[in-house]
């Protein structure tokens, strides 16, 4: 049987990942809550996954598949002698959990996928692996700031509302 | 309803923004941003700028592919909308009107 899928669902997109592949589905606005409810953390195979979209939605046309077998796209990187992201240089890992913490579910994941690609395309064939780590860092502390202001400044304004209300 | 004007750094995100056109997503915002006007802002900031941004219906994202140099993750691609056209045309006039008469290449 099939793994389930680690899912996140939000309004407009649904992303599921397991150890190898990662599938957005986009387009998914007048989708059923139950229907999300039902894709979420389930063990369906993407055919299984690709049905239920189709008898809930008006059609298929509306969904953009966007499906990435990571290992094997590294693979085949390294087959055509193109690959220029070393396997073994990565962002910190420590660092990108930090960054994780701090951001909301909705930026979460292009956030990541920008500073990675930033730190992979320009930061390293530049400066090297180690200095491309202290930029990563610095980065990410750079990047905290303003999202624990922002929480915080939702914070105020609701308990403002609140405090109007009472 | 009352004429939003956008903040020194909501405008620059949105030219940022339109520089980039359809391939306008985080990195490339950054970049736009980097190589048109010096500052090196934070991806954080970017990002807490496109949000409210968003709120307010000035630019819309959508989802878009994910790649090996992402770690898999996949982009968010922004776009203008016509309410945020309006927003920009709207807070470089009145930014215009504050400074005629005091800058030359502003007017007299």
């Amino acid at each position: 049987m099939k793994k389930p899928w680690k899912t996140t669902i939000l309004d407009d997109y649904i992303v599921l990942e397991d150890d190898v592949q990662r599938i957005v589905v986009s387009g998914i606005d007048d989708l059923d809550t139950t229907i999300k409810e039902l894709i979420h953390g389930s063990s369906m195979t993407v055919a299984e996954l690709e049905r239920v979209l189709q008898q809930n939605l008006d059609g298929i046309d509306h969904i953009e598949w966007h499906e990435l077998a990571r290992k094997r796209m590294w693979a085949e990187q390294a087959d055509n002698s193109e690959i220029i992201y070393p396997a073994n240089v990565s962002p910190p890992a420590m660092a990108e959990k930090l960054l994780v913490f701090f951001l909301d579910k909705k930026s979460r994941e292009a956030m990541l996928g920008d500073l990675e690609e930033e730190y992979q395309t320009i930061i390293v064939p530049r400066l090297g692996d180690k200095v491309a780590s202290l930029w990563y860092w610095y980065q990410v502390f750079r990047s905290i700031g303003p999202t624990i202001l922002a929480a915080v400044l939702r914070l105020a304004s609701w308990a403002t509302r609140l405090g109007g209300g009472g | 309803m009352k004429d939003y004007l956008l903040t020194a750094s909501e405008q620059h995100i949105m030219y940022a923004l339109m520089h980039a056109g359809r391939n306008a997503y985080g990195m490339t915002i950054r970049q736009e941003l980097l190589d048109r006007s010096g500052r090196d802002v934070s991806i954080g900031s970017v990002y807490t700028t496109l949000a409210r941004l968003e709120k307010k219906g000035f630019v819309k994202s959508q989802p878009g592919e994910a790649t090996a140099k992402r770690g898999g993750r996949a982009k968010r691609y922004f776009k203008i909308t016509g309410a945020g056209q309006r927003a920009l045309t709207e807070s470089r006039a009145m930014t215009e009107r504050m400074a005629y008469g005091l800058l030359p290449e502003v007017g007299r």
